[in-house]
């Protein structure tokens, strides 16, 4: 039993080829990293943003809101404040800003009723809170009085006092601080962020006179909290809805829960390269020690004893990547954690909380039990083809690999697993399922790792073929050696295949995603100059303008209409999707915007929307929720449930959207803002002097990006860049793989090929063709890998693209291949072959015949 | 103790492949070793020698026949109970020593020692003694076998066989990789352990002055027993070669 429990000898065998298990232990720790740094990132950000929601919560027990960022008219507070049960009904407008330094930090507005806030929203628990403001009439009194986070105001030098100049809808405003929040509270969690001002100043600011975005409720203590609830939703309108802030805390886990189980996702892809990759070496690592395993057999160990011992090397080599892959991920999880919150903020607009991040034991539990399970999954395998050998075979094996088993066997499995794939494929089409797309992806992957052998055997007679014009008895000798170390050929070509297939996949679904985009603005937009907010308020949304601003334009001379487009998030069909709303003319006139529509009622379908009596669909929304031209649409609004008829399907714009006209959503969702105002020149006007003129006149007022249609499309195009910029950390890892992944391989061929390097000096061969000979071994292992990895990326491109991505987003992209960037990635690929080919060839080079010779 | 290293071989076949390709390693071997019995093999390359010994230590299972070591007849033992007879039993010599490169010396000969239960401590104890008895210096004790000579090598391996102190010795061209007075030295080795151990040896060689160190010794050709010569049992009487 103590033999069984003992590491000793496993730890001799493993300390022995510890140089030779280094990938594999890389490999794992990578994987492990980054489930590690995933796991801590995401419970840092989601505790967070949880507290931050808690937080504006406050003491609330129930809240009335009409959907995020929308508003509703105010005149519902006295009904609500009425009922029996309600103790306070305290009312808030809810808006962003940003300093007007270019700096583009967000900041976070609360419009408060100041009368009755501190019983609501804890903003200042200490013993003074009534006197954050030194004089309250006087604050009320002045409309650009305003209340600073400390830390903001610290940070720029701000006190009270002094004015600060603010980016609003209806243009940059001076306000003055009046005093100042400590960092408790929803100012800790904002880190400063915070702008606190009186509750009509900020409707004259930021929305409107008489909306605001929701109303805070205080229950009595002795009522019940859900009898009040349905009191409460018995008087309000449609389109308003009143929730605990548990259920905002629950939308705000889930909403952000999906974007996190991404991110785990990504990090376990990691892990399945980490897998990969051990089994790759392992594999190789034990068919070298056959004749070891054949002797521990002839001493008298029992196969399953054997057997053990292999896992233990297998288990050995796991706890060394997981303790440096749990550094790793601690390293990362700090660095990582600004730049995660900060992204999750802008991907789902929400305020930026101060972010802490801790050690949490379960996310070094699961990063131990992943690496755990890579490396003695990848184990198992190669062990049970070892120690189920015959010992007088194994033990002849030195110096030599086992032969490749290609039977008809395995040729029968290979196609069975051909046939599940395209079952998949086609059984996918049908059922859209995210789920059965992991599987087919998983199926195709697999796949790879089972054609290497065929391919290393056929394309190595094919490299013979045309390797030995080019280069003579050195290119086919390098070529026939691939043939003879076949079986540590294809796990080489395997592993690159794997991780090269996931390179090219990302980038296929990066280029097609960017295509499609362009390819649809190109086809959508007609207006000369399209001018928005110089700043962001979250992802690639510019944050609102006033929409007096298209008055001011059309008095820039040279313009010749000036049409506003707003966008705004609502739930349907408990999922969210977009409201893409326009001016009338966009439905008039193709030179503001042109709508390619793949289906639509026979008569007038533009002009019916452009008026308000139809909206049309996205092909997206058409595809998800099955609506065609013809059909009716039901959506709520802040003023009730509203029904329209639907039009047209449109194919653009790319996401799932309901399109209508923007007077008909201004005036059932209380929204006068515009995020875009498309403006057409008069003919013959010079652009460069409208655009000069209209910086000069509004750009200082309104802070606004003036870009022409080209500009804007390139910046959608950069937007969706650098949604995939985690890509290219994997792919950094995937080319340094490749690198130390030949290297190891060549070093090991060519360390069991010494005695054969020194009969070739003996022979005659000079050094020269030596390392050519070997550098052109690893050069054939890169360009078999390519090939592999270029077929299955391929196919999981077009897969995910045609398939995958529409039924996780509802999306229908267009496939565009990156042939640049594959092109790219392989001379990459190449040059790292030939990198890594570079020190196993010297050493091959450098080889002493007479010794070589002697080689045990 | 007589039973128990007696190997008894009756009508014992193994052919290779199938239908037409078959190929005959043995036919028909009837062979008997008594216990404490040094017994040569001889006979030139693919006559079957080392094949015989594989049946011998259950590494290999003949086509026709019995074969039955220490009382156990090895067809009716499962794989697990003929490892562990040759763990505990049965001693075996490579004629490429087949020692662990990355392991010490001491290392290579206590790990049997491990998988059958003994102590750290003991086992080393043990392992020290036998490696004193075949000769090795302590001081290289803590070296890789790549930095011993081939005799060394070969007396670690011989250690290593006979650590956890088994009746039976096999060895397969224990000499084949050695200069020819190294050679003799582990001929010597084998003897010595032979007549002071009562330990069984069947050693196969095809190296005539080897096999004069047996009692006895048998020719294969073709797979068969085609001669048997006994030598005078006298356990101290040393072959004197023909040639110096």
């Amino acid at each position: 039993m103590s033999a069984v429990l003992s590491l000793k000898m496993a730890y001799r065998r493993f300390r022995a080829t510890l140089g030779r298990l280094a990938l594999s232990v890389i490999a794992v720790a990578l994987g492990v990293g980054l489930v590690v740094a995933f796991r801590l990132m995401n419970v840092a950000v989601m505790h967070a943003f949880l507290d931050a929601t808690d937080a504006i919560a406050g003491r609330a027990s129930l809240t009335v809101r009409s959907g995020e960022g929308l508003t509703f008219a105010d005149d519902i507070i006295q009904t609500v404040a009425a009922l029996p049960g309600v103790k306070l009904a305290a009312p808030l407008v809810r808006s962003v800003t940003f300093p007007d330094d270019g700096s583009g930090e967000l900041l976070t507005i609360h419009g408060v009723d100041l009368t009755h806030e501190a019983s609501v929203r804890v903003y200042h628990s200490t013993e003074n809170s009534n006197e954050v403001i030194d004089d309250l009439i006087a604050f009320l009194n002045q409309p650009d009085s305003i209340i600073l986070g400390r830390e903001f105001a610290e940070r720029r030098g701000l006190q009270k006092g002094k004015s600060i100049q603010l980016v609003t809808p209806t243009g940059v405003r001076s306000f003055t601080i009046r005093g100042l929040l400590e960092a408790q509270g929803l100012a800790r969690i904002l880190g400063g962020r915070l702008v606190v001002m009186d509750l009509y100043a900020a409707q004259e600011a930021f929305t409107a006179k008489g909306q605001i975005n929701q109303i805070d409720l205080m229950i009595s203590h002795d009522q019940d909290v859900d009898r009040v609830k349905k009191a409460v939703a018995a008087v309000l309108p449609g389109g308003l809805t009143v929730e605990e802030p548990a259920s905002r805390r629950e939308l705000i886990r889930k909403t952000i829960g999906a974007f996190q189980t991404m991110l785990t996702a990504f990090s376990f892809l990691s892990v399945f390269a980490g897998f990969v990759i051990c089994y790759s070496r392992l594999g190789t690592v034990f068919e070298s020690k056959a004749w070891e395993v054949g002797l521990l057999r002839a001493v008298g160990l029992r196969q399953g004893t054997v057997f053990l011992e292999l896992l233990k090397e297998s288990l050995l080599l796991a706890a060394a990547g997981i303790v440096l892959g749990a550094t790793l991920g601690t390293l990362i999880g700090y660095y990582g954690l600004p730049y995660l919150a900060n992204t999750t903020a802008i991907a789902f607009r929400l305020p930026l909380p101060s972010v802490e991040g801790s050690l949490n034991a379960d996310a070094f539990l699961l990063g131990g039990l992943v690496g755990l399970f890579a490396a003695l999954a990848a184990a198992t395998i190669p062990a049970l083809r070892l120690t189920q050998a015959q010992p007088v075979a194994a033990l002849t094996m030195r110096g030599r690999e086992a032969p490749v088993d290609d039977s008809p066997v395995r040729w029968g499995l290979r196609t069975l697993l051909l046939v599940l794939i395209a079952a998949s494929v086609g059984l996918q089409r049908v059922a859209e399922s995210t789920l059965l797309g992991h599987v087919t992806s998983g199926l195709i992957g697999l796949a790879i790792c089972a054609f290497a052998t065929p391919l290393v055997t056929y394309g190595g007679r094919v490299l013979l073929a045309v390797w030995q014009p080019l280069f003579g008895a050195t290119g086919r000798l390098a070529a026939q050696r691939l043939g003879q170390r076949r079986r540590r050929a294809s796990l080489t070509v395997a592993t690159l295949g794997v991780g090269l297939a996931v390179v090219f996949l990302f980038g296929t679904l990066a280029w097609s995603f960017e295509g499609t985009l362009v390819s649809i603005l190109s086809r959508s937009l007609g207006a000369d100059l399209i001018i928005s907010s110089a700043f962001v308020s979250g992802a690639y949304w510019s944050a609102p303008v006033s929409e007096h601003l298209l008055a001011e334009l059309s008095a820039v001379p040279g313009i010749a209409i000036a049409a506003g487009e707003q966008s705004k998030e609502i739930e349907y069909a408990h999922d969210v999707i977009f409201l893409k709303t326009y001016d009338p003319v966009s439905f008039r006139d193709a030179r503001v915007y042109r709508w390619p529509l793949d289906e639509s009622l026979p008569t007038k379908p533009l002009e019916l929307v452009g008026i308000g009596e139809a909206v049309m669909v996205t092909r997206a929304f058409s595809y998800r929720y099955g609506l065609h031209a013809g059909d009716a649409i039901a959506l709520d609004s802040p003023t009730g449930t509203v029904e329209f008829p639907v039009a047209a399907v449109s194919g653009v714009p790319v996401e799932n959207a309901v399109i209508m006209s923007r007077a008909v959503y201004s005036k059932h969702w209380n929204d006068p803002m515009i995020s875009l105002a498309h403006v057409v020149l008069e003919d013959h006007a010079d652009i460069g002097v409208v655009r000069a003129a209209i910086a000069r006149q509004l750009g200082s007022k309104y802070r606004l990006s003036i870009r022409s249609r080209a500009e804007l499309i390139d910046y959608f195009a950069d937007q969706v860049r650098r949604a995939f910029s985690l890509s290219y950390l994997m792919e950094a890892i995937v080319f340094f793989l490749v690198l130390v992944g030949i290297g190891d391989t060549l070093a090991a061929s060519v360390i069991e090929s010494t005695r054969e390097f020194g009969t070739m000096r003996a022979v005659g061969i000079s050094r020269t063709q030596l390392f050519s000979l070997v550098m052109l071994e690893g050069t054939a292992i890169g360009l078999l890998g390519l090939f592999l990895a270029g077929v299955a990326g391929l196919a999981l491109g077009v897969f995910w693209v045609d398939m995958q991505f529409p039924a996780i987003l509802g999306w229908k992209l267009d496939v565009h291949l990156p042939a640049m960037f594959a092109f790219g990635a392989a001379i990459l690929t190449l040059l790292l072959c030939l990198a890594g080919s570079l020190l196993p060839s010297l050493h091959a080079a450098r080889l002493e015949p007479a010794a070589a010779l002697r080689y045990e | 103790m007589d039973e128990i290293a007696a190997i008894r071989l009756e009508r014992v076949s193994k052919h290779y492949g199938t239908g037409q390709q078959v190929l005959p390693a043995l036919s028909d071997v009837d062979l008997g070793v008594p216990n404490a019995e040094f017994l040569s093999i001889m006979g030139p390359s693919g006559c079957g020698k080392s094949t015989l010994l594989n049946l011998i230590a259950g590494l290999d299972t003949p086509t026709s026949g019995r074969v039955i070591v220490a009382g156990h007849e090895l067809a009716h033992m499962s794989d697990d109970a003929r490892s562990d007879l040759r763990l505990k039993h049965i001693g075996f010599v490579f004629q490429s020593f087949n020692l662990f490169p990355t392991f010490t010396v001491e290392e290579n000969v206590v790990w049997p020692l491990e998988f059958l239960g003994v102590r750290w401590r003991k086992a080393r104890e043990r392992a020290q003694a036998i490696l004193g008895e075949v000769g090795i210096d302590p001081s290289a004790r803590d070296r890789r076998p790549a930095e011993l000579s081939g005799g060394e090598q070969q007396r670690v391996a011989i250690a290593r066989a006979l650590v956890a102190e088994p009746q039976l010795l096999l060895a397969d061209e224990p000499t084949g990789n050695l200069d020819s007075h190294t050679g003799q030295a582990i001929l010597d080795l084998l003897r010595r352990l032979n007549v002071h151990h009562d330990l069984t040896v069947v050693m196969v060689t095809h190296n005539t002055f080897a096999a004069t160190y047996g009692h006895r010794t048998i020719e294969l050709r073709d797979g068969r027993i085609v001669r048997e010569v006994r030598a005078p049992r006298d356990p101290t009487a040393r072959v004197v070669p023909l040639r110096s």
